[in-house]
């Protein structure tokens, strides 16, 4: 730095005492002035010769963004958008995020700052198709907003970043590489899979869930023996999924002596080893059943939850309703987690029934609640209306079906709309967030107009202003 | 044609009044909507329902609802609604006539009291000495400054020092020495931009002891910058008054613990001139002219005299029109608005903010902070770490931008993107 009135005025006339700016500058301060003027008046000079004399560089320009192929959404639709980001509306944003892509439209830029900036992951990948060219262009600027940038990562960073990446990297990494080449990902596991800490080949070991084959056989019948707990919970569910591999086999054979439908009534019978064996251990049957549960009944139902449920239509003769209508408490857990491994609508159908009629227990509303989501969507709608009708039954079905994807079906937003009056409070916050907008002016026709209670009166603005809010949302995307 | 939700947000009292709008807007039920040329109107049902009415020519509002805010979210949510679809046009009821009439009936001029002229001389020359003296104070202290060194600075001591001048009356003063120590420890630069502060502060002291010698308009200016304010009245008398279609493009608002306080920058069609026009607001009151940033009002302007008049108040208002078009008027490259930056400066050396409307300019960051090219390349730095709504805007082609310029970088107040006006202040 050549500045000497900049140092001068650093070290103080008592040590700098001509200070000076240049012959020009330094001609206009008058003679008399003291050392501590001169250098004030320099200064001053300076600056204002400093503001009229600024001289911009040039420099060439980056990369502008690709032309946009989408149409940008209305003004309104940007305005609803806007407020939704920065009131932080979680589920209105995600409806609004797939609603645009419904419309074949993206943001406008002004919001893409503010969208970029989401942390949460469903967003994310709910926002990816409405950024547009832009959004990807920006996310290529700056570091917290690359996960938009777009760019499939080169096979050196994906090895890179498998070496020296967070376990969170890490496992991103390897659920986009299992998307695109299973075996591809799976090798990479592999490379690495002897010297990983047994919590992170758990995390791992989940990844495989996505595009699952019987390519992946012999590496996950050798983790059968693996050193880890949770490695040894989650394998056999895994293996299971393979329709021909050895341990799909095995269960089957175990399962072959393993029910029996009772000559003389609808019911089934169950057969188990008095010893668990070892074999049985090996492909995921613990032994010790947790507080409260007999041995037995826990290996039972284990087995179960491991067995293809199709397989006991074949075994034993009977239809899924058959089947669930005599099954006791174990063996609807356990045909319960089969399901819920399985993903199989028809027995969903069959076992939500069977629960129903079940004695009430934790069990039950929990295997309610996880089934829902599996059922057909007219088959789900059919038995909420009747449940949503008996005061006793609401609270259950309202827990069940707020585990179903949004938005519902119309004919299960009207059939809910219908239950609305008398439904309760828990089913209308529920209903206005999730229903389908065919519903709404039904929901908004059975809403009281005023409540006595003031907390209840709350409740009723909040369900109708989510319902306007939603309602011009769609409005002004399928106009 | 309507104003737009940005325009309507711009006059939110605070952050919340904003959303609490926003959400009135989409989410309540409205009845009795309704529009006429003079005002908007409607009922907003919520706990208890609200009469809320909007006059269109100066957008002030009145609401039965009981917020000490100004506009209300009632008023605001009404603006939205008739941002996004013209409201029902109708005849206005009597609650909104009866309000419209008492608004327009003139109203009794205050009474001035007549000034006993001696006493009014006793006081302004008790006054001048009292600054003086207050300026003695500055030169010694600057001289200190000065002789120890700026390494040696004491941050506590700009306070000190802006206290002295406050009880001097010389307001003006006070705040620009309070301005430079909060410079002091800031930025890596910070000793060279506390000397340039410095140095125009002595500048100032220094020619306000000759102001006899200098020009009558630059004796107005050092007066102002002093702090000698002006009474609106003496501001009509003295200053220029220019009828025009001003386009307001870019505003700027901040906010103390009790003030609240906004610049706006106006460009005359015809008269090519720039206006700045600062507003005060206490707590959640109005500002007492609504000046929507993107649109324009035809209006008389009355200039605060000076060497290179820029301050300026809404003398008479005739009409407001939501857009000022889809270009913005300004300069083509940064070499000729600088060059008439120079001339500014050397007319009034102390001018610290120009505006600076540039167009079909490309906005994009770098390792060295956000930039702002022009159309022959030239780069102009930005001030500021948070540009990025304009860079979304722009994509990294040309948009037009308006900015305060401080003689080192430009501060972007708003854009134009494909015809649309954007501001760019921190959303509301």
């Amino acid at each position: 730095m050549t500045d000497a009135l900049l140092r001068a005025a650093l070290a103080g006339t008592a040590r700098e005492p001509m200070p000076s700016a240049g012959a020009a500058l330094d001609a206009l301060v008058p003679r008399e002035a003291s050392a501590e003027q001169r250098l004030l008046l320099l200064a001053g000079a300076r600056a204002v010769a400093r503001r009229a004399g600024f001289r911009p560089p040039a420099l060439p320009l980056p990369e502008p963004a690709p032309e946009d192929a989408l149409p940008v959404c209305s003004p309104k639709a940007a305005e609803l958008i806007s407020w939704f980001l920065s009131a932080e509306e979680h589920d209105l944003l995600l409806e609004a995020f797939k609603a645009l892509r419904a419309a074949r439209q993206r943001l406008r830029p002004e919001l893409l700052p503010a969208a970029l900036s989401l942390r949460d992951e469903e967003l994310r990948e709910a926002l990816l198709p409405v950024l547009g060219a832009r959004g990807a262009w920006l996310g290529k600027l700056r570091e917290d907003w690359s996960w938009a940038a777009g760019v499939a990562p080169a096979e050196t960073t994906d090895l890179l970043v498998w070496e020296v990446g967070s376990h969170a990297e890490r496992f991103a990494l390897l659920r986009s590489l299992r998307a695109q080449r299973p075996d591809a990902a799976r090798q990479l596991l592999e490379s690495t899979w002897k010297n990983e800490k047994a919590d992170r080949r758990a995390l791992f070991l989940t990844a495989l869930q996505i595009g699952l084959s019987a390519a992946d056989e012999s590496f996950l019948e050798a983790a059968l023996d693996d050193r880890s707990v949770d490695v040894r919970a989650l394998t056999p569910r895994l293996l299971a999924r393979l329709p021909g591999s050895a341990l799909t086999r095995r269960m089957e054979s175990r399962a072959a002596t393993l029910l029996r439908a009772a000559p003389e009534a609808s019911r089934l019978e169950v057969s188990l080893p008095a010893e668990l064996d070892a074999a049985w251990e090996r492909d995921g049957v613990l032994r010790k059943p947790p507080q409260g549960m007999g041995a037995r009944s826990f290996w039972l139902i284990q087995t179960l939850s491991l067995i293809r449920p199709q397989f006991w239509e074949q075994q034993l003769g009977q239809d899924p309703a058959d089947v669930a209508a005599g099954a006791d408490e174990d063996l609807l857990q356990g045909l319960t987690g089969a399901v819920l491994l399985f993903e199989d609508a028809r027995w969903a159908a069959a076992l939500f029934d069977a629960l129903l009629a079940a004695p009430k227990s934790d069990f039950q509303r929990a295997g309610l609640r996880e089934l829902l989501p599996l059922l057909e969507p007219a088959e789900a709608g059919k038995r909420l209306e009747q449940l949503l009708k008996k005061p006793h039954e609401a609270l259950p079905a309202v827990e069940a079906m707020a585990a179903l994807p949004a938005p519902w079906s119309d004919q299960l937003s009207l059939q809910v709309a219908r239950a609305l009056p008398g439904g309760g409070w828990d089913l209308l916050a529920l209903a206005v967030m999730r229903a389908s907008p065919k519903a709404f002016a039904a929901m908004e026709n059975v809403l009281p107009p005023f409540d006595e209670q003031p907390s209840n009166q709350r409740l009723l603005d909040r369900a109708r202003e989510t319902l306007r809010l939603r309602g011009s949302l769609h409005q002004e995307l399928h106009p | 044609m309507a104003l737009t939700v940005d325009q309507v947000l711009a006059l939110a009292p605070d952050p919340a009044a904003a959303a609490a709008g926003r959400k009135l807007a989409s989410g309540s039920s409205w009845q009795s909507l309704g529009e006429s040329s003079a005002a908007y109107w409607g009922e907003c049902r919520g706990s208890a329902v609200y009469q809320v009415r909007v006059d269109r020519g100066d957008l002030a509002s009145k609401c039965s609802c009981p917020s000490r805010k100004f506009p209300c979210k009632h008023a605001l949510g009404l603006l939205l609604l008739a941002a996004g679809k013209p409201l029902p046009e109708t005849a206005a009821p009597q609650w909104v006539s009866e309000w419209l009439e008492k608004r327009n009936a003139p109203k009794p001029m205050a009474k001035a009291g007549t000034p006993d002229p001696q006493a009014q001389a006793k006081r302004s020359e008790k006054r001048a000495e009292r600054v003086l003296a207050g300026l003695d104070l500055l030169d010694l202290w600057l001289a200190d400054l000065a002789r120890a060194g700026l390494a040696t600075l004491d941050e506590s001591s700009f306070a000190r020092m802006a206290a002295r001048l406050v009880d001097a009356q010389a307001s003006g003063l006070a705040s620009r020495v309070r301005r430079i120590g909060e410079l002091v420890g800031g930025a890596p630069s910070w000793p060279s931009l506390v000397l340039d502060e410095l140095g125009l502060l002595a500048l100032l002291s220094h020619a306000f002891r000759r102001l006899e010698s200098l020009d009558a308009p630059l004796r107005n200016d050092l007066r102002q910058m002093i702090g000698f304010t002006m009474e609106k009245e003496e501001v009509v008398a003295a200053g220029d008054r220019v009828l025009d279609a001003w386009a307001v493009i870019g505003q700027q608002a901040y906010e103390d613990e009790r003030f609240r306080s906004q610049r706006t920058w106006l460009h005359g069609a015809q008269s090519k001139r720039t206006a700045l026009v600062l507003q005060f607001a206490a707590g959640r009151a109005a500002f007492p002219e609504a000046l929507l940033p993107g649109s324009r009002i035809d209006a008389e302007l009355a200039f605060w005299p000076g060497a290179n008049p820029q301050r300026a108040m809404i003398f008479e208002r005739h009409a407001v029109h939501p857009s000022f078009g889809d270009r913005l008027p300004g300069f083509d490259d940064a070499e000729s608005f600088l060059s008439e930056a120079a001339n500014a400066l050397s007319r009034q050396p102390w001018l610290d903010r120009l505006c600076c409307p540039l167009r079909a300019a490309v906005p994009f960051s770098s390792q060295d902070g956000f930039l702002l090219r022009d159309a022959k390349g030239a780069v102009l730095p930005l001030s500021g770490l948070d540009h990025w709504k304009l860079l979304a805007l722009s994509g990294g082609r040309p948009v037009d931008v308006a900015g305060e310029w401080d003689g080192r970088r430009l501060y972007p107040l708003s854009a134009i993107a494909n015809g649309g006006f954007h501001s760019l202040r921190s959303e509301t």
